[in-house]
């Protein structure tokens, strides 16, 4: 099956420091396997809707071989190949991959405050037009109680990680922001996550079966 | 416990670290352990000088240590357990 694979500059497993061979310009990569052959010692990898979960610096189009099992949130096959760089995964694209999570999780988060009627915390949050005006006003709000602190803190800390660079973390804070938001139902989290991976896929124009309830919630 | 099966908290994964190491993770809790790295850059420096401290003290013997430090260290030992500390 085609899957995606995240790996650490220089096509290096993040996990098992393993160096990937890259293919040769127009062909497949040579095929790697599990040196003792345990199931769960595959190779492993993630289709679409798995992206937002293992995020790394580079992203390949690869390949695994049957039989391919069902691992969480990846597939592991008996063996695995790399197919291609996914180019358009780039720092640049990370930065905006953030800045739409965290903009999606300002959403949300007006929407949540809006219910019980903290409609002043609401409308500052609504009222902020970059990520810079964002952040000054979480931070702000964060100082206060309750939910809109809650909120705010959130918000706030996705950004601080955007702006040193640490997408990842970003979006992972801001995928929690949506359990906060929902009241603390934690399945928030994984259709979060779900929903950043069309963002992804989407930019990255990858193959994703309904993935488009994502993109309107881009930055102002 | 794990509370969320997409989560593992920073507690959650030093815990589960040696674990790690010695390959005793189900494939799941793996998954998630792995999933947790891809985010917390303070958790892959964790893991990182864990792994740094495991390959240096596997190289230490009886025979490799200064004159005297074996004493020292078993003093300390025994002197925590006196103190109510937990075993080292």
């Amino acid at each position: 099956m085609i899957a995606y694979k995240f790996l650490s500059a220089g096509a290096t497993g993040p996990f098992t420091g393993f160096r990937w061979p890259v293919p040769p310009l127009g062909r497949p990569g040579a095929w790697v396997e599990a040196a003792d052959g345990r199931p769960d010692h595959g190779i492993h990898a993630c289709r679409l809707e798995e992206l937002a979960f293992w995020q790394d610096n580079e992203l390949w189009r690869a390949e695994l071989a049957d039989p391919v099992a069902e691992g969480h949130r990846q597939v592991v096959g008996a063996r695995g190949r790399l197919l291609e760089r996914v180019s358009g995964w780039n720092e640049d694209l990370a930065r905006r991959f953030g800045e739409a999570c965290t903009w999606r999780a300002r959403d949300r988060s007006v929407a949540a405050l809006r219910v019980p009627g903290f409609h002043e915390e609401a409308a500052l949050l609504a009222g902020s037009r970059s990520l810079s005006e964002l952040h000054a006003t979480s931070k702000d709000l964060s100082s206060r109680t309750g939910l809109p602190a809650a909120l705010a803190a959130y918000l706030a800390e996705a950004i601080d990680f955007l702006l040193t660079g640490d997408s990842p973390c970003s979006t992972y804070i801001s995928a929690r922001a949506a359990v906060v938001a929902s009241g603390g139902n934690e399945s928030e989290f994984a259709a979060e996550r779900q929903g950043q991976a069309r963002w992804l896929a989407e930019r990255l124009g990858l193959e994703s079966p309904g993935a488009h309830d994502f993109g309107g919630h881009a930055r102002p | 416990m794990i509370v969320n099966p997409d989560d593992l908290s920073c507690k959650e994964l030093v815990e589960l670290v040696t674990d790690f190491f010695e390959d005793r993770l189900t494939p799941c809790v793996r998954a998630r352990f792995e999933m947790h790295l891809s985010y917390c850059a303070w958790c892959r420096v964790y893991l990182a000088q864990m792994r740094e401290t495991v390959q240096l003290a596997g190289r230490l013997s009886e025979e490799t240590l200064p004159p005297g430090s074996k004493d020292d260290l078993l003093r300390t030992f025994r002197g925590w357990k006196r103190q109510g500390g937990g075993e080292p």
